[in-house]
């Protein structure tokens, strides 16, 4: 098995995931070909077009590009990754990490007992304040 | 590469299995064989390990797991990325999105 050197691969994806994931006016939305994609970056110009479209097609399969679509001459990514994150609905980490820890039931349990809690302290402070003015 | 021949499904299928298995407090922080790797956690044991390497280490360089490196023989990493935690328990996510929804509808609700 031949992997390039791990900085390599790192360097190469990073430069993907700017490449692709930003661009509107060239790449997102629009349908380019597998051999076009060296020529979008330099640091993209030393690479077979296989090679390309395997990182390509494993940061889609991670979720960096959304919408992708490639029929072995050309592809098309609808979305980056940077949009889905930034959409409204979706919970923290380590939200996500405390729910397989502690199961759906025990998370909102406690949001339930936090918030009451919350909403108990705010409403005493504000009887007193009003007691008071 | 071992990957090529997988689906677009079947690559998204191996990411998300490799990450959902890495995460245990278990294995964070402390070396793993690459050749063991699979007989070490049970959930990867189906995989060839020359699958499982490409996907670990895609999962490194990629940035879905924070403090990864490697050699030959070994690799290690910290702990799962914000990407890595969405995608290893994306569709758990929504269930919760949904249920938190509804407590803080109720809440505002109370509060209101």
């Amino acid at each position: 098995m031949n992997l390039m050197p791990y900085e390599q691969e790192v360097a190469l994806l990073d430069c993907l995931k700017q490449t692709l994931g930003f661009d509107r006016e060239t790449v997102i939305g629009h349908t380019l070909r597998w051999d076009e994609l060296p020529s979008l970056h330099p640091q993209l110009a030393g690479y077979d077009p296989g090679t390309l479209r395997f990182y390509v097609s494993m940061l889609a399969a991670a979720g960096f590009f959304l919408g992708f679509e490639d029929d072995g001459e050309c592809f098309s990514i609808q979305r980056g990754a940077y949009d889905y994150l930034s959409m409204p609905g979706h919970l923290s980490p380590p939200l996500y990490r405390r729910y397989r820890e502690r199961g759906i039931g025990k998370v909102l349990f406690e949001g339930i007992v936090l918030s009451g809690l919350l909403i108990w302290i705010l409403r005493t402070l504000a009887a007193l304040l009003s007691s008071h003015g | 590469m071992p990957t090529s021949n997988l689906t677009q499904p079947q690559k998204e299928a191996l990411l998300k299995t490799t990450l959902t298995a890495l995460d245990r407090k278990a294995l964070r922080g402390v070396p793993h064989d690459w050749a063991t790797l699979p007989q070490r956690v049970a959930r990867l044991s189906a995989y060839d390990p020359d699958l499982l390497r490409v996907a670990v280490r895609f999962c490194g360089s990629s940035g879905l797991l924070v403090g990864y490196s490697e050699n030959e023989q070994q690799f290690r990493f910290e702990e799962l990325s914000t990407l890595g935690v969405y995608l290893a328990y994306g569709a758990a996510g929504r269930v919760v999105d949904t249920g938190s929804m509804l407590v803080y509808k109720q809440l505002f609700r109370m509060f209101k």
